[in-house]
């Protein structure tokens, strides 16, 4: 029985799942790699993934980011179980921030896009539920508008401001002691 | 799930009919011509919706958040959502403000009442009050603004209050306990009155719990951590109205910390999982399971009780899987005795000793503790003194003890800081060289400087340093420390192995001189 068990175990770890990009690409991806995705991984358990997933709100150069972080991710989620147990062992710590600087690396370079596609990775992140990568490409944003005026964010993410002087006003006298 | 979607979706309609009007709007007031919003190019790719601006929000501190409010509804609404509130004289630009104690108390009241307003209702998942400085702050401004922020997604709650509260303020348990009870994930408290009764409720999802100067008693914290089963990491200071602590059976907790708590004068912990135990404080009785799991343990004895020998003593009994541990002793009558049983996990040993407390105490006996511990790869031993009164090995350098039956094979790093020129410093250093087979470094320092927990050393000697910030010594100080040095060269020289690396570190040369004083002439 026991062997029959990781038998299974490995089937699992190897089961393939198929997006399915806006524009009709398919992508071949690991079960571990897709169910970082919270709203693939509910799919996956309702049983609904024969046939491909449809993603119609991804576009491929998207979905290709997405996974490429997926898979990436994946991995460490993987590494980080794997050595938990010996988590007093000064080799492993160390094997785990190589590890982590490693993937802190990844995250850097990951993030150097231009603004429409960090935009396209926010609500694709966003609509697939995979709460790091929203983290991540949310962080960027909100380091993005830090110290700066209202006016220079509206400048550069195209926001209009629909705020009347007077309430311009109000809210400048409310948030007052934070310029102070 | 499917009515987060739906709302979702709605929202995402919503922010296409607002972009629309934003796209009118703009084109509109391009045709006004502001030269400002026409003068750039501006970035046009997709738009996000409200809840993601409003997530982004949340990722930035609140005062960040709070600056840029005014950019539009979205970013006004994202703000008095925002999740996060840290409330301290900093993050409300209070600290420059120069005036009497009675209006900073006044200005953080109305600040922090109109802002809490405004958050009425939003999910606050963090709040925090630091408001130890506001002598003059009302409790029921207190109650009302906990009675806001305190409500079901809760997830930390810290509050610091003025020191008269300890006494005087009774914190609202019932806000706490029943559906808020449900989230709360961190509980900080320092300076109040807490007092859980039976049937309080649990706190399901509580995994920090740090009570600091909290009047409790032993009684009231026993239900509130039987009630608390998913704790992971309880810090307990100065609770001076706890005489005996007991853990109950908390199958999470991993790290204990009580200190500071005078009257305290038994722990016991049926914790099965707890794995870090740190205690500061005058010895006490002792207990951490039948099965103890302790891998990591510090204890600061700060009474006279001859700690080493309790612990060289009581410990292999107490803490037997230990792996990490630190003592410090503030003064030891007695030698330290041979151990009955092993310290047979331990790997890393720190032991600090105040040498002015524990005149006469033999430095050789702490071979003591090498014996006690097969698999011992690390020792450090500090040396904290400023009365410099022992037998030095200047005066008398006649027999010269050895040990040479005991061997320490796993022994490869060994730090002494604080190193001197006593007889029986020498002898124990002299033990180590000759009997640690696998010796790889050995780093005698005539200075011990706590602050410098990385062991840079000098700031003479290392670049990453700024210049002064070595600790200051007495002339006595620098005196002996010229001393340990030439014994070091009369006693050590020529007896390294060479497969040992020798690290001596001196005096700086910038913040350890003579005071004129002395009248030291070079």
């Amino acid at each position: 029985m026991a062997s029959a068990g990781s038998g299974d175990e490995k089937a699992a770890a190897a089961a393939m799942i198929t997006l399915i990009s806006s524009d009709n690409e398919k992508f071949e991806v690991t079960e571990a790699t897709a169910t970082l995705s919270q709203t693939i991984r509910h799919m996956i358990e309702d049983g609904c993934t024969d046939g491909g997933v449809p993603l119609p709100n991804v576009t491929s150069k998207i979905l290709a980011r997405v996974i490429e972080y997926c898979k990436k991710h994946a991995t460490a989620a993987a590494g980080e179980e794997g050595s938990s147990s010996s988590f007093s062992d000064a080799a492993f710590l160390e094997v785990d921030r190589a590890f982590l600087e490693e993937l802190e690396e990844f995250d850097d370079a990951f993030l150097e896009v231009d603004r429409a596609t960090l935009f396209d990775l926010i609500l694709a992140a966003n609509y697939l539920d995979i709460k790091g990568l929203l983290n991540l490409t949310c962080q960027k944003v909100a380091d993005s508008v830090k110290g700066k005026t209202p006016e220079q964010i509206r400048e550069m993410y195209n926001i209009v401001n629909d705020l009347t002087p007077e309430e311009e006003a109000e809210i400048r006298r409310e948030t007052q002691w934070a310029f102070e | 799930m499917g009515t987060q979607q739906r709302e979702r979706r709605r929202r995402r309609h919503r922010h296409r009919v607002q972009s629309r009007d934003e796209s009118l709007t703009s084109t509109h007031k391009a045709k006004k011509g502001n030269p400002l919003r026409v003068k750039r190019s501006r970035y046009s790719g997709p738009n996000l919706p409200e809840d993601i601006w409003c997530h982004i929000h949340s990722l930035l501190p609140m005062r960040d958040s709070a600056r840029i409010a005014s950019v539009s509804h979205t970013f006004l609404r994202s703000w008095r959502h925002h999740p996060n509130l840290i409330f301290t004289k900093e993050t409300l630009g209070l600290k420059r403000i120069a005036c009497e104690e009675g209006d900073i108390s006044r200005a953080f009241t109305s600040e922090v009442d109109q802002i809490l307003k405004k958050h009425s209702g939003t999910g606050v998942k963090t709040l925090e009050l630091d408001i130890f400085g506001c002598r003059y702050l009302k409790s029921y401004h207190l109650n009302a603004w906990l009675q806001i922020a305190v409500t079901p997604g809760i997830e930390s709650l810290t509050l610091e209050l003025p020191l008269k509260y300890e006494e005087g303020y009774n914190f609202p348990c019932s806000l706490l306990f029943g559906a808020n009870g449900n989230s709360i994930q961190h509980l900080h408290l320092t300076h109040c009155a807490l007092h859980p009764t039976v049937g309080i409720g649990c706190l399901r999802s509580l995994t920090k719990l740090y009570l600091n100067k909290v009047h409790i008693t032993g009684e009231e914290l026993r239900y509130l951590l039987s009630n608390s089963f998913s704790l992971e990491q309880f810090e307990l200071s100065y609770c001076s109205e706890i005489i005996c602590l007991e853990i109950p059976c908390l199958e999470r907790l991993s790290c204990l910390t009580v200190s500071h708590t005078t009257r305290l004068q038994m722990i016991e912990s049926k914790a099965p999982n707890l794995s870090a135990f740190v205690f500061d404080g005058d010895l006490l009785q002792l207990s951490l399971g039948q099965s103890s799991q302790v891998k990591k343990l510090s204890m600061d004895c700060t009474n006279e009780s001859n700690f080493l020998c309790y612990a060289i003593t009581n410990l292999p009994y107490i803490v037997p899987e230990v792996e990490t541990m630190y003592l410090s002793s503030i003064g030891e009558k007695v030698n330290t005795p041979m151990a009955a049983a092993k310290f047979l996990h331990l790997k890393y040993l720190e032991v600090y000793l105040d040498a002015d407390l524990s005149i006469g105490y033999d430095y050789l006996s702490l071979v003591s503790f090498l014996d006690a511990s097969p698999v011992l790869e690390t020792f450090l031993f500090g040396v904290d003194q400023s009365d410099m009164i022992f037998d030095s090995v200047f005066a008398d350098a006649s027999h010269m003890r050895q040990m040479p039956e005991h061997k320490h094979d796993s022994l490869k790093n060994v730090t002494i800081l604080g190193f001197f020129s006593a007889k029986s410093m020498i002898e124990l250093t002299c033990h180590i060289l000759e009997n640690s087979t696998s010796l790889e470094c050995i780093t005698l320092d005539m200075v011990l400087d706590r602050d410098d927990k990385d062991h840079f050393g000098r700031c003479s000697v290392n670049p990453t340093l700024k210049i002064g910030q070595c600790p200051s010594l007495t002339d006595e100080m620098i005196l002996e420390a010229h001393n340990a040095l030439m014994a070091i060269e009369i006693y050590f020289m020529g007896k390294v192995p060479s497969a040992v690396k020798l690290d001596i570190r001196g005096l700086c040369c910038h913040c350890h001189k003579f005071h004129e004083s002395l009248g030291f002439a070079a």
